[in-house]
């Protein structure tokens, strides 16, 4: 009987199964789920040298409970000004890389020559 | 060699190799995270979270098929659906028991998570094993607290309950007393209660399960994990323990863990001391060497050692083992290996033994 439940319960999935909405998504572009985790992983992490939970909670990667993600949002809306800027200006877009490489922190000041 | 469908010994299998299987703890490595960075369950395996099957979309597989891009998993409304099959073969040389070829299932599981707010609830049905487990997470801001019926979170958690870290051979193929440790699959999932706290890159978490290894037991675990980075070199150190508080042999089990990944080579390893298992003390260790060669493709070789009575030269079984991984495409994982095992004392080894494994999820 169990196994008859989970079958049925796996069709309706596959019949009906709807994607996922985000959540607590407000500054970055991105309408699916799997387009926002591939923009994380692949650029914000290695670019800012740092794990998922540097700035999420795991057991809830929407919550804002930690101030890094606060910032993290800050920062995001701080570069999508700057692009605005770099495409009036037909250049190429910014991303964290550009101050951060790699750092959690922005090496400040500059390295002297 | 023959091809034997479910015949008596191969039903043995069967029974054996049945089970919930864990999560792989390398790519916990590889990512420098705790199993919770890819499942939905802290204590890993089961259902995928929205970066678990990005990263095996992205990071795992050999090829990704345009229609599978976009795949985020079976979402029913409030409902995420999900599941894990497994079929196993294991050859052995004619004249060992059992010879020729086995196939059979070896893992049906199906998972449903659901959330209000900061509860989730997590469902798990083990179909072979008319098995299930349910486990209630209330969620924090740097922890948890969940409770329900499952499993008790020790050691490595490997995918593979063969290594002797784990359950071993069940079937006591060397005539020992024991050949592993007691976590075979054969367990039931049991009530527990478990607190879980996260900070920074260490996750530690402590419970107690009634009822797991016997009937009427009770024990009290606990598990300690911490990831660190070095530039391009990732570290995993961790501990846990596991006493049984009830039984008349009070059972003790001790484990240290760890692992180093650079690039694409890992190694990861662990030890465990069990008091009261067989007699007095005894040990099992794993090692394990994987090698990424290219995007869907690992190489690993692996020493297992187990010595129920810690004399060395009585007892002792070590089992060598050459494997490959192949992830063709996302949700499909393919596992070759062969193995042999070494007796100590001068004792014949019981011959190689091939194995394949077909893993589909999703």
């Amino acid at each position: 009987m169990k196994k008859i439940m989970i079958i049925v319960l796996f069709l309706t999935g596959l019949m009906v199964g709807q994607k996922r909405e985000l959540k607590n998504v407000k500054v970055l572009p991105f309408k699916t789920k799997r387009e926002l985790v591939s923009f994380m992983k692949t650029v914000v992490a290695p670019e800012l040298g740092v794990k998922c939970n540097f700035c999420h909670n795991l057991t809830d990667y929407s919550s804002d409970e930690k101030d890094h993600k606060k910032v993290a949002r800050k920062m995001m809306a701080m570069v999508n000004t700057a692009n605005q800027t770099m495409n009036e200006l037909n250049f190429h877009e910014i991303s964290c890389w550009v101050c951060h490489r790699g750092n959690e922190h922005p090496e400040h000041p500059p390295k002297k020559k | 060699m023959t091809i034997k469908h479910f015949k008596y010994p191969y039903f043995l299998l069967f029974i054996i190799f049945t089970g919930i299987l864990r999560a792989v703890p390398r790519y916990a490595l590889e990512n420098g995270s705790s199993c919770i960075l890819c499942h939905i369950d802290p204590s890993g395996g089961g259902l995928r979270n929205d970066y678990g099957i990005a990263y095996g979309q992205d990071d795992l597989a050999a090829k990704l098929p345009k229609r599978l891009s976009s795949y985020t998993g079976i979402i029913i409304k409030h409902f995420q659906i999900g599941g894990d099959v497994r079929f196993q073969s294991v050859s052995k040389k004619k004249g060992e028991v059992p010879s020729g070829l086995a196939i059979f299932p070896m893992q049906a599981n199906f998972h449903i998570k659901t959330e209000v707010k900061k509860l989730t609830v997590l469902a798990e049905l083990a179909t072979l094993q008319s098995d299930y487990g349910v486990q209630f997470r209330l969620n924090g801001k740097i922890g948890y607290v969940k409770t329900g019926i499952g499993k008790p979170s020790f050691g490595l958690k490997l995918d593979d309950h063969t290594v002797f870290t784990r359950g071993g051979n069940i079937r006591l193929i060397h005539g020992n007393h024991r050949e592993g440790m007691p976590f075979v699959p054969a367990l039931k999932n049991a009530p527990f209660l478990e607190l879980g706290h996260y900070k920074g890159n260490t996750h530690y978490s402590f419970g107690m399960i009634k009822g797991y290894l016997y009937e009427k037991s009770e024990s009290s675990y606990g598990r300690l994990e911490h990831f660190f980075s070095n530039g391009s070199l990732n570290k995993m150190i961790g501990a846990s323990f596991f006493r049984e508080t009830t039984a008349a042999k009070d059972l003790q089990m001790v484990n240290l863990f760890g692992g180093l990944n650079r690039g694409n080579l890992s190694w990861m390893g662990e030890v465990t001391v069990a008091e009261n298992l067989v007699s007095d003390r005894s040990i099992a260790s794993y090692s394990e060497l994987t090698w990424n060669v290219k995007k869907g493709y690992t190489i690993l070789a692996r020493i297992d050692f187990f010595d129920e009575s810690m004399i060395y030269t009585e007892d002792a079984i070590r089992r060598t083992t050459f494997g490959l991984n192949y992830v063709p495409l996302p949700l499909v994982d393919i596992k070759f290996q062969i193995r042999s095992t070494q007796l100590s004392g001068g004792v014949p080894s019981k011959g190689i033994e091939f194995l394949s494994q077909l893993h589909l999820w999703f």
